[in-house]
């Protein structure tokens, strides 16, 4: 029964991904595309498979995290944005462009994001190891720097008058950029090492994840390897965020729709096939935000939950 | 192999505090020997928990110290390593994968599947091995998270009210797989526990905590004679 399921899940992840890059603003033909000279050709290689390939790495990154706090702090409702580092990054990235850019270029908008992530989540671990011992206790903290961050991002939107499109935008709903595909290289390279390192960390998080006790006394130290799976978690994160804002619903929502179709009864398959399934939702989810009415491209994010809400009522419906 | 002290578990002038707030003032000492099932039996709030707490090297400890054999668990060299060779812990409120079946769940604590097949056949969980986590009964449940725990193979099965939540029928067959599980093994048990009459019937040492005292340590037929649970729990046998 169950590969029936993994047959169709492959199925589906393999045709998102396909179709993706050829829905867009600009109909794209498959003979077109083989044809060096012609427009069709640079488009899809120079433009739509760079942002596949982003899109893809962004959503896998999202889904694994999701999954991953999910079983950390023993709450089905955790998602990526949970502990406050995407506001982070997010922030920083805003504070960059207005204040350093001039001076640095936008180039290293990224690495402002990436690090601001880091620095927040040094914060985070430094103050877990005193108030903040406990999983519950972290969340608390997220979502309180959420609120707090947030604020602060919001304030200096309205302040600076210009970027309140693009800048809220970008925070609320996400925005894929085009990027060259040396930057995408880059981009999905880093997330795959970084997702396969957090792959290797299955078996602790599995124990990690029957309490803190628990966890010690099946010789697991809490601290330490939550602190190391943050700091993964905060440069995969920083990273997706700078490149495209906060995205919701994929975090949150890949891992119950794997949970409830392919009833996975180990931890490394769940993390697997919500990796794949969310980095395929959110390529046909860009695909889709670009197509559905051109010129009009929508936020990644609307679509996610646009296309996303519906598929998992019906899945949560069905069992 | 390491030299064990003759006793188990020794508390030296311990005092306990549970986020800063003191939970005995009179200073604890006792000992629990090697080979026991010992039970360690107070009203709520009387420091059951928080001395599980010590015993894993949590710092609860405001002062004294209480020792796993030789080795004190507040000193630093005490990590999760050493920890899970003396203790293997089954906490009072659960946290657990609900995708997890049975099977796979044990698997995380053991890789031998030889161990994991006996462990199921002796907790008598066999026929749920495949069986999520979330589709057990509570009473089920508590048995796989017992296997769990067995299968670590440490020195101490440490359980913190393990059949708090399980109905008449739940306890007993908990209570009867745990003393089954001890005559196989001889492990050391050190159950906090509620259940005055599978005390009588399979614990062999006893803990009284009481009033912020040691009110009792010693043979559990001792406590049962001196008429110590008027004191502990103001009852009367």
């Amino acid at each position: 029964m169950r590969s029936k399921h993994l047959y169709f899940f492959y199925t589906f992840v393999l045709v998102s991904i396909a179709i993706s890059p050829f829905l867009g603003s600009v109909e794209l033909s498959l003979s077109k595309i083989f044809d060096v000279s012609s427009p069709e050709h640079r488009i899809f290689f120079d433009l739509r498979i760079p942002r596949l390939l982003l899109c893809f790495a962004a959503g896998a990154s999202l889904a694994l995290l999701g999954a991953i706090y999910q079983m950390l702090f023993h709450n089905p409702l955790a998602e990526p944005y949970v502990l406050g580092v995407s506001t982070a990054s997010t922030l920083g990235v805003f504070l960059f462009e207005h204040y350093l850019s001039q001076y640095l270029g936008t180039y290293f908008q990224g690495i402002a994001g990436l690090i601001s992530a880091v620095l927040y989540s040094l914060l985070l671990i430094t103050l877990s190891k005193k108030n903040l011992r406990n999983p519950e206790r972290i969340i608390l903290f997220g979502m309180g720097s959420n609120f707090f961050l947030s604020s602060v991002l919001f304030l200096l939107v309205s302040y600076f008058q210009s970027a309140i499109g693009s800048g809220s935008v970008r925070w609320l709903f996400g925005q894929v950029p085009w990027l060259d595909m040396q930057m995408a290289l880059i981009i999905f390279g880093s997330s795959a090492v970084i997702c396969t390192l957090l792959l290797l960390q299955s078996k602790k998080i599995d124990i990690l994840s029957l309490g803190d006790g628990v966890a010690k006394s099946m010789g697991v130290d809490p601290q330490t390897s939550r602190r190391n799976i943050l700091i993964l978690s905060s440069f995969l994160l920083g990273m997706t965020s700078s490149a495209i804002g906060t995205v919701g619903f994929v975090g949150l929502v890949a891992p119950h729709a794997v949970r409830l179709w392919l009833k996975p009864n180990q931890t490394r398959p769940l993390f697997f096939y919500s990796l794949i399934l969310g980095g395929a939702f959110l390529a046909f989810s860009d695909a889709i935000s670009r197509s559905a009415l051109p010129p009009v491209e929508f936020p990644v994010g609307v679509v996610t939950t646009f296309l996303g809400g519906p598929i998992f009522l019906y899945l949560l419906w069905k069992r | 192999m390491e030299t064990l002290d003759k006793n188990l578990i020794t508390a030296e002038k311990l005092q306990l505090a549970h986020n800063g707030v003191p939970v005995n003032q009179m200073p604890w000492d006792f000992s629990i020997p090697l080979g026991q099932l010992t039970a360690v039996v107070g009203l709520n709030g009387s420091g059951k928990t928080t001395l599980i707490q010590a015993l894993l090297g949590e710092p609860v400890i405001h002062r004294g110290g209480v020792y796993l054999g030789e080795l004190k668990t507040s000193s630093h060299r005490l990590d999760a390593r050493e920890i899970s060779k003396w203790i293997s812990y089954v906490p009072q409120e659960h946290f657990y994968p609900g995708h997890l079946t049975v099977f796979s769940f044990l698997q995380i604590a053991s890789t031998e599947l030889s161990e994991v097949e006996a462990v199921l056949k002796k907790m008598g969980i066999n026929e749920l091995r495949d069986k999520n986590l979330n589709a057990l009964s509570s009473g089920q449940r508590q048995r796989a998270f017992l296997a769990r725990a067995i299968l670590q193979k440490s020195r101490i099965l440490v359980l913190d009210e393990p059949t708090n939540h399980l109905d008449p029928e739940g306890k007993n067959s908990f209570w009867k797989t745990l003393a089954q599980f001890r005559k196989d093994s001889n492990q050391d048990i050190v159950v906090s526990t509620h259940d005055l009459e599978y005390i009588k019937k399979y614990a062999s040492y006893m803990l009284a905590l009481g009033q912020g005292q040691v009110q009792f340590c010693g043979k559990q037929s001792d406590f049962f004679a001196q008429a110590c649970a008027q004191k502990v729990f103001g009852l009367i046998d």
